[in-house]
């Protein structure tokens, strides 16, 4: 038995025996093969002597148990954790930011509790992912749709307390902006319910997000105040049909103009579903799969412009693309809603990008219409048609992406087996993204990060719609060596990134110090806020040491990275 | 009423079963999920196959974007079926050793996620006894 830091093995043994009274005995896990299940599956600090693990586990069935669980931990002053499903590997999964605590696993807590199909909300236990979501939709046959992510296996709530993003609808992918209601025990076992929820007896609680007062549900997002028991999350009637459109320009100055042309549709709400930027001729299409991207790299005329130290030559790029009737970049817009209205609101952008010279449309894909047929669900995830996740669709079809990635990467010495993304926002401008093109492609030269051919024609992602998030992917292996080179190298992007005021939106848990560690305004300003509402809130600094670069008094000294 | 695939379909009867009136006025609300309620419906091969749809079948079965069946096609070319429902070589000790270790890109699972039963009856189920 491993026991947490600071805490004495009678203390421990006591906690245990009180815990199990609460949860059952079979559902506090303290032997060894039990608890590295909770350990980080996609770990770069992999079999480190400082890789962070968990001491135990418990989990708690229901809404009382959390309560009488932290309550206990309170008793001992031992330090816990908590994770709803603890699916969101490549930031941490199920493992703790402080090594020994003691996890939370709210996985059991898996109820729906409630779907309305009449004011399209459902209220979700931590425990509910995606895909039981959308069955239990299905399966009462609600004309409903969802926010969709991709894996889809992991929690709804999780994802939106991490400010995860969806890739469906500009107004719902922000997954924390389209909750309504929390249910939060605090550190101390004491519960709280936000907006409407605080009035007895209302059943308003996924209707309306303020009830009166200060509107406290974003402290519990990315933080150490509570534990987050049920939200309300907002639904859509079904989309009655979704259409895909691509956009190209063919001169390299056109980037400018697509981008703010795309804004204003998008701003203006009138493409409502993601866009997927691109560069034909500098880059694989995202939306095609591991053949197309394979194509893509089998070009040789086209490698021959592209494996060059620093930005390919423009103007050569520009002839090859003429030559072969390709983009130089590309926006694949989407739409969602009655097949009449997104026919519209396509033929309206197709006209204001038709603005730039030389730009042409084309649809991208069969329009899909709900419910769907048999037929057309079978042509989903294949080249050419749409992805399930943008039809609001749960799958694990980018761990066919993540396979097809590794293999590329892996060695015989050293195989890839998993994930890892720097991901900064930055500004939805041409001429930012170009700049953060050079500073990285620099930074990865620099650092000895392998820079993959097609780096400047690896796009943006729009999840949060009125910026970009710049993905750089990171190499996750089991061999110790490389992966402290990934990790000082991570550390170093985000210092760079922060000196040209681009930020990272998450992390994983290795990194939260750093992260806070650039949003430092003010002489950290912001940080020492977080803290104030630390030490209130979690008086013994029991919950989550280290959580977005929060800790707890005593802890205080465990801050990593420079302006610690 | 949107079309349902059959995999989908048995898990969803499941999760309905389990519905309780918790306020009879809202027939709509408490839907338990098909995991670990105390009205647990079944046991053996039945309850395997469960698991196995609920957490294996998302990667491991036919048609696009599935990562597990793919995987097996690279690594055995054909040898053995990428499916693994219709693997006959599977053994119970290879199946838990992967669920508690995972794979390449697969990650493991914890006993909140698949219990020790549930493991024994996953194997009832993907596990061929040769008759």
């Amino acid at each position: 038995m491993r026991v947490p830091q600071g805490v004495s093995e009678g203390d421990f043994k006591l906690a245990l025996q009180e815990w199990a009274a609460i949860v059952g005995q079979e559902w506090v896990f303290v032997s060894e093969e039990d608890v590295i299940l909770y350990r980080d599956a996609y770990s770069p600090k992999w079999g480190q002597t400082d890789e962070p693990l968990a001491s135990a586990a418990v989990a708690p069935k229901k809404t009382e148990e959390v309560q009488a669980v932290m309550r206990v931990a309170n008793k001992y002053r031992i330090p816990v954790y908590a994770f709803s499903t603890g699916k969101n590997i490549g930031y941490g999964g199920s493992s703790p930011i402080y090594d020994g605590s003691v996890a939370i696993d709210l996985k059991r807590m898996d109820r729906i509790v409630e779907i309305n199909d009449k004011r399209h909300y459902a209220i979700v236990e931590p425990g509910v992912t995606l895909f039981d979501l959308y069955r239990a939709i299905q399966e009462k046959g609600y004309r409903l749709s969802m926010e969709m992510m991709d894996p889809a296996w992991g929690s709804v709530i999780g994802n939106a307390l991490d400010h995860g993003c969806a890739h469906t609808t500009t107004y719902g992918r922000d997954r924390f902006h389209d909750h309504c209601g929390m249910e939060v025990v605090l550190p101390t076992g004491e519960l709280v319910r936000t907006g409407m929820g605080a009035l007895p007896g209302s059943d308003m609680f996924a209707d309306f997000h303020y009830g009166f007062g200060p509107f406290v549900d974003g402290m519990f997002s990315q933080s150490n105040f509570g534990v987050v028991t049920q939200m309300g999350f907002q639904l859509r009637p079904e989309h009655e049909a979704y259409r895909s459109g691509m956009v190209y320009v063919r001169k390299f100055e056109d980037l400018e103009r697509l981008i703010e042309i795309e804004t204003h549709c998008v701003n203006s709400g009138i493409a409502n579903g993601m866009t997927h930027f691109g560069s034909p001729v500098q880059g694989p299409p995202l939306s095609g799969g591991p053949k197309e991207m394979k194509a893509f790299f089998e070009q040789k005329e086209l490698m021959k412009l592209l494996k060059v130290k620093g930005r390919p030559d423009a103007k050569k790029l520009e002839a090859y693309a003429a030559q072969n009737n390709m983009g130089y970049w590309s926006a694949d817009l989407k739409f969602h809603g009655p097949e009449k209205i997104i026919a519209a609101q396509w033929e309206y952008c197709r006209e204001k990008f038709n603005e730039i010279p030389g730009c042409w449309t084309e649809d991208h894909g069969p329009v899909v219409t709900f419910p769907l047929s048999p037929e057309q669900e079978a042509q989903l995830n294949t080249p050419g048609h749409a992805e399930k996740v943008h039809l609001g669709i749960p799958s694990l079809n980018r761990f066919a992406f993540q396979a097809f990635f590794n293999d590329l990467r892996s060695t015989p010495e050293a195989r890839s087996t998993g994930h890892l993304f720097f991901a900064p926002i930055i500004p939805k401008s041409g001429a930012e993204l170009l700049k953060a093109m050079d500073v990285f492609y620099d930074a990865m030269v620099e650092l000895g990060i392998p820079v993959p051919p097609g780096h400047y024609g690896r796009m943006p992602i729009g999840w949060f719609h009125r910026c970009f998030i710049y993905l750089v992917a990171f190499n996750v292996t089991k061999v110790e060596s490389l992966n402290r080179k990934e990790v000082d190298a991570y550390r170093e992007l985000i210092k760079i990134a922060g000196e040209h005021g681009w930020g990272e939106y998450r992390t994983h848990n290795l990194f939260n110090d750093d992260v806070m560690n650039v949003y430092s305004y003010n002489d950290n300003a912001l940080r020492k806020l977080h803290e104030t509402i630390k030490d209130a809130v979690d008086p013994n600094g029991i919950l989550a040491a280290g959580k977005s670069g929060i800790w707890p008094r005593q802890l205080r000294e465990q801050r990593g990275g420079e302006g610690a | 009423m949107t079309y349902l695939r059959p995999y989908f379909a048995s898990v969803l009867l499941l999760a309905g079963s389990q519905i309780q009136a918790a306020e009879p006025a809202q027939e709509n609300r408490i839907i338990e999920t098909w995991g670990y309620s105390a009205k647990t419906p079944a046991t053996g091969v039945e309850r395997g196959r469960q698991v196995y749809e609920q957490w294996c079948a998302i990667c491991h079965e036919t048609g696009p974007g599935m990562a597990g069946t793919q995987g097996l096609q690279r690594k055995y070319k054909g040898a053995v079926s990428p499916l693994l429902r219709e693997r006959e070589d599977l053994s119970a000790e290879f199946v838990e050793y992967i669920v508690r270790n995972g794979i390449a890109s697969m990650p493991f699972f914890r006993k909140t996620e698949i219990t020790d039963q549930d493991l024994q009856f996953l194997n009832d189920y993907l596990v061929k006894k040769g008759d």
